[in-house]
């Protein structure tokens, strides 16, 4: 195991410098500079700009001084916010989104594998089509609808809790945590109902029925186990993807995370900014997809054997 | 089946998603408070201010946001009377102007002081501008010194010695000024961040004269000369500052603090403003305009805004090379109902690219709205009914109000004279690249004027002009806008302008759409709040009271 | 069209398992619901050209938006354009989106993923390792430059979101077949010396169908309400033309103003996608291999 794990470290870094190495010339290829305007500069400003930034360098070298500068773990500043530096404002904005999408996975992990048990324990029942009716509509309600609708009824109507922030006003924290957590809940239910009959059929459940264990036991011990398999596989890009997607509910109540700087990132040309948290975000993603890996291996007694 | 039994095993899974919820309850437990009474009482106005600034770099920065925190932290040689908007005393306590209009001397006001001590003096400026024009700064807004004598060619690298431009320090209170010719706004001009002073030992303690990278900006490092200093900045959540006790006129300024929230999200702006957490909001979505106008018009307020909103030609592409298409398709849009129905928010059509009463001067020419006109007009350039003409592309920025717009106009071009269009958005820096390469056939765009002065409309089409990208060029045009910057009474420049916008409105470059209004949800409680047609709102005067 | 090569194994097992399942989805009747209201969706979408009350193009600008009333039975928009309209030319759209892109997705995640578990060791670490670079790369950028280089057309859409939704299907699939093949019916397979595409075809995916159902019905939502954000980019649809996604985001500006503007398009998306939702469970229990020989 500990071997498989350290192989995947390694393999890591010829991916994270692939990745590097498409955005980085992606970026430059894609319509727009950092420093376009509205109103367009004298020539001559843009000049000493492209000069400033290293921008009028051929385009090879500027990704050979991006690589040397990130083997001293420099990611530069950022060419938007003149007075911070990329790594400054993604540790800054990395703990919000963090303990956001720890909230948020909590939620989605807690209410989605219990509906689906309850679903996949009696199918085609009311136990099954009111709890999965719940994971449709929660998938119908991207966060963009979703955020607005819990802002207005539990904010605005009520006034119970705040329509925005994160740490300022007490009870800030709940509405973008659920906001954020119940798409990824409606996906963990069906992908657990779906498991779980896959895993009710097979041979050793019957076994373990006909042994006259009871119900619970089979469930806990036997079923559970196999059938989470694809919720795991599941989580692993999901959890990643919090950053991404965290974005829309970050916007609309206004969480100074990570996943704001993300797209702005893009839509802003802040070329630096844009290698960061792609550079960051490609190492959570490689984290969790070995994580659900390892998870998997575990959950599926026979695979940890090979 | 023992459904009980199953029971039993998994309702421990509900008790631990209470036991999280109330984590996250618990952790945020406290008693609720509202920023706007809260705000009232300790004289802190908690304001919604677009999107996060680049920074707070006077001589870095580009945008409005920023020019909103910036213009409490610093102060200029003069200030601008909240009102009208008139050059009052600032950083300087007077000034002369030589018979010529060349030469401006200005009078430092005695004990102004930085917000660390320091007096405030002739060489502050005198370094600052030569900061603003250092090559190595890059500085966006360099342009705005090249009235000065010899600044472009310092910029430029054609001469070293600074001295030679025209910015002296007689000595710590007199500092003199020499343009290259008559520059009849240059006094407005000085209200602008891009010429505010900045601390000299501070910038040197955190970098060079042109470290556009430099942590002088950050709470803590700040020394400024304005009514407050900064408090605190936390990135994408907020900028605070608090009133500077060192300021000249800190007596006047009745605000204890400002709170600045970068508010991305204009629905979510609406709602944070709706639930009392703002004073303030930076705009308002469309469709709430109605609302408040209908509901709590105490809350809303609408000003002109010296802006206008139109739409550009590509004249070197077929078929709008050919000046009747454009006119025509100018003279078919129904403006009227576009700022009714679709802006709502008071906008005024614009039949005329300067918006009328700036600094006195309104458009005489108009374009008619004249369907029938227009038929002929397109029947003359070889395209009677919209025979023949090409479907044509007209290209917009991904948001919803330009979208709306668009949408309305493509109707409005079919059934009045039979024109189809294809809209194409795309996203901001995308759009910009196809504006600058002119790879469109016609092109939303707005244009705010920089200072208050039709110069700084009109000067935008002259052949080659940086921001002309419809590629049209008049000779006659050209001129009269080189004539009226070279003269200097008032009356004879502007008829200068008049001739100049009959031209652009028979050759229809671009096709105005409406002047521009500043909209904002604002409580009633925020006094000395005055509308004027820069947005500006000067804070020693702004207070909050019940 | 969702299962290509379950339909194949159907024909060379002979009529049985197919026709088993056939009479087995005919008794699910919730499945056959949904599967009728896809249908009629179908339908309505094919037709709407022809039974559209209204133009979607058309403005009234003085009417604004309306509540439902005789004339408009599901009201107008902003424009004083007709909703019900809007939405019957929005679902040609959005079905389209939805069934061919995540088909697309579906195609290339399955074989993705696939062979990539039963293959294992080297080819399997080099194929997910793939997976993993395309999560990372920054979407936004990527469709930017797909738009660049090659304009604008909805052959270009569904490229685009079959190229990212088919990453997730291919780990899910993956983690199943690592599974799959440590039992002992792959490996007595493999000992008669089956050659490995009949395994995979005969054996390997047919026992992942339930995961592949499932996560198909999860898929088809997802890139339905995708089509808005791409079209707000700039690469979907442009105005007039309108589809569910955009329809529920334009709405959701407006809820309070204009409520209808987003409940109907959403009951309309819901609807659809709960039949999905039925049929997809339907055509899972019917057509488990598992259920079929016990």
């Amino acid at each position: 195991m500990f071997k498989i794990i350290l192989n995947r470290i390694l393999i890591a870094i010829p991916v994270l410098l692939i990745v590097i190495t498409v955005t980085f010339f992606f970026i430059r290829m894609a319509p727009g500079g950092p420093f376009d305007t509205e109103k367009v500069l004298p020539p001559e400003i843009t000049k000493n700009l492209n000069k400033y930034y290293n921008l009028d360098k051929p385009v090879f070298l500027q990704y050979t001084d991006y690589l040397k500068n990130l083997t001293h773990g420099d990611f530069g500043p950022s060419f938007r916010h003149s007075n911070r530096t990329v790594s400054e404002m993604i540790f800054t904005g990395l703990p919000i989104t963090f303990e956001l999408g720890v909230y948020a996975i909590l939620i989605a992990i807690c209410i989605g594998i219990f509906a689906g048990l309850l679903a996949a324990l009696s199918p085609n029942s009311m136990q099954d089509y009111i709890p999965m009716s719940f994971a449709m509509t929660g998938i119908c309600m991207p966060s963009f609808l979703l955020g607005p609708v819990l802002v207005l009824i539990f904010g605005i109507w009520f006034d119970l809790l705040p329509v925005s922030g994160w740490n300022t006003l007490p009870g800030d924290k709940i509405l973008p945590s659920i906001t954020l957590g119940a798409t990824y809940a409606a996906y963990v239910a069906r992908l657990t109902r779906g498991g779980m009959l896959e895993v009710m059929y097979q041979d050793f459940i019957r076994t373990a029925r006909a042994k006259g264990l009871p119900e619970a036991m089979v469930v806990m011990r036997h079923a559970l186990r196999g059938g989470l398999l694809p919720v795991v596989s599941f989580l692993g890009p999901a959890i990643a993807g919090l950053l991404a997607g965290s974005f829309v509910v970050e916007t609309i109540f206004q969480v100074p995370g990570l996943g704001r700087f993300y797209i702005k990132a893009a839509f802003d040309r802040d070329y630096t900014m844009i290698l960061g948290t792609t550079i960051f975000y490609s190492a959570l993603i490689i984290f969790f997809n070995l994580f659900s890996d390892i998870l998997t291996s575990w959950l599926d007694p026979r695979l940890r054997e090979h | 089946m023992q459904k009980a039994d199953r029971f039993c095993s998994i309702h421990k899974l509900p008790v631990f998603f209470i036991l999280i919820l109330s984590l996250i309850f618990a952790s945020c437990g406290g008693e609720s408070k509202n920023n706007v009474t809260e705000g009232i009482k300790d004289q802190i106005l908690h304001m919604g201010n677009g999107t996060e600034p680049q920074g707070l770099d006077p001589h870095v920065v580009t945008g409005v946001q920023e020019f909103n925190i910036i213009v409490a932290l610093l102060e200029g040689l003069v200030a601008e009377d909240p009102k009208t908007l008139e050059p009052i005393p600032g950083a300087a306590e007077s000034w002369t102007v030589s018979d010529d209009l060349k030469t401006y001397v200005f009078k430092m006001r005695k004990g102004a002081k930085w917000s660390n001590g320091d007096p405030v003096t002739a060489q502050d400026f005198v370094y600052s501008w030569k900061r603003l024009i250092s090559p190595g700064l890059a500085a966006e807004y360099a342009y705005q010194l090249f009235y000065l004598k010899n600044a472009e060619k310092y910029y430029k690298g054609e001469i070293e010695d600074f001295n030679e431009v025209g910015v002296k320090a007689v000595d710590d209170s007199t500092l003199e000024v020499e343009l290259n010719y008559p520059v009849p706004f240059f006094l407005s001009l000085l209200s602008h961040h891009s010429l505010f002073p900045v601390h000299r030992a501070t910038i040197e303690k955190f970098g060079d004269i042109d470290s556009r990278v430099s942590k002088w900006t950050l709470p803590g490092n700040f020394v400024g000369n304005g009514p407050f200093v900064l408090k605190t900045w936390e990135l994408n959540k907020i900028i605070t500052v608090e009133k500077n006790p060192l300021y000249w006129n800190a007596d006047i300024v009745r605000l204890n603090g400002i709170h600045f929230y970068p508010t991305d999200n204009e629905q979510t702006e609406e709602r944070m403003f709706r639930s009392g957490q703002l004073h303030l909001t930076s705009t308002v979505p469309i469709d709430k305009i109605e609302v408040y106008n209908e509901k709590s018009p105490e809350l809303i307020r609408t000003y002109p805004y010296l802006g206008t909103y139109y739409y550009m030609f590509n004249t070197l592409r077929k078929p709008f090379d050919d000046p009747k298409v454009r006119r025509a398709l100018a003279m078919s849009i129904d403006r009227r109902q576009i700022v009714e129905r679709i802006t709502k928010g008071g906008q005024m059509p614009a039949y005329a690219f300067t918006p009328p009463n700036t600094m006195g001067y309104t458009p005489e020419a108009a374009i008619p709205f004249d369907i029938e006109g227009a038929k002929k007009l397109l029947a003359e350039a070889g395209y009677p009914e919209g025979k023949g003409l090409p479907e044509c592309e007209l290209l917009y920025n991904t948001l919803d109000a330009h979208r709306k717009i668009a949408v309305a106009i493509q109707q409005m071009w079919k059934n009045s004279v039979n024109v189809n269009i294809t809209l194409v958005n795309q996203d901001w820096k995308v759009f910009l690249d196809s504006q600058r390469t002119q790879n469109f056939l016609i092109s939303r765009a707005s244009w705010i004027g920089d200072y208050p002065d039709p110069n700084t409309f009109l000067d935008m089409w002259v052949t080659d002009g940086g921001n002309n990208h419809t590629g049209w060029s008049n000779k006659e045009y050209d001129s009269l806008i080189a004539k009226a910057a070279q003269t200097i009474g008032q009356k004879k420049r502007y008829e200068y302008f008049q001739r100049a916008e009959k031209i652009l409105t028979e050759e229809v470059p671009i096709l105005p759409i409406y002047t521009y209004t500043k909209i904002s949800l604002i409580r009633p409680e925020v006094k000395g709040w005055y509308p004027n047609v820069l947005d500006h709102h000067p804070y020693q005067y702004v207070y909050l009271e019940k | 069209m969702k299962l290509p090569s379950v339909k194949k194994i159907g024909i060379e097992k002979g009529t049985s398992l197919w026709s088993n399942s056939w009479y087995r989805l005919k008794k699910n009747r919730l499945a056959m619901v949904g599967l009728f209201i896809l249908c009629f969706m179908v339908l309505i979408a094919l037709l709407t050209p022809w039974i559209a009350p209204y133009s979607y193009e058309v403005q009234d600008l003085n009417l604004g938006a309306a509540p439902p009333s005789a004339e408009h039975w599901l009201g107008t928009d902003i424009f004083g354009r007709d909703l019900l309209t809007r939405i019957m030319y929005g679902s040609r759209i959005s079905l389209a989106v939805g069934f061919l892109a995540t088909a697309v997705s579906l195609i290339i995640g399955v074989a993705w993923g696939t062979i990539s578990g039963f293959s294992g060791g080297r080819v399997d670490m080099t194929m997910m390792r793939i997976v993993d670079i395309l999560y990372a790369l920054p979407f936004i950028i990527f469709v930017i430059l797909l738009m660049v280089v090659f304009g604008r057309n909805l052959f270009l859409l569904f490229m685009a979101i079959g190229a990212i939704e088919w990453l997730t299907m291919a780990r899910i699939i993956r983690g199943q077949v690592l599974s799959i093949r440590e039992k002992e019916y792959i490996d007595s397979a493999i000992m008669t010396g089956i050659s490995k595409w009949r395994i995979i075809t005969r054996h390997v995916i047919p026992n992942t169908i339930g995961p592949i159902i499932v996560y198909t019905t999860l898929t088809i939502p997802s890139v339905i309400l995708l089509e808005s954000f791409l079209s707000f980019l700039g690469l979907g649809i442009q105005p007039p033309m309108s589809s569910w996604g955009l329809l529920i985001s334009y709405g959701v500006e407006t809820m309070e103003e204009y409520p209808w503007l987003l409940i109907f398009p959403g009951v309309v998306l819901s609807v659809t996608l709960f039949s999905l939702n039925f049929l997809g469970d339907g055509l899972r229990d019917a057509l488990d291999p598992k259920s079929t020989t016990r």
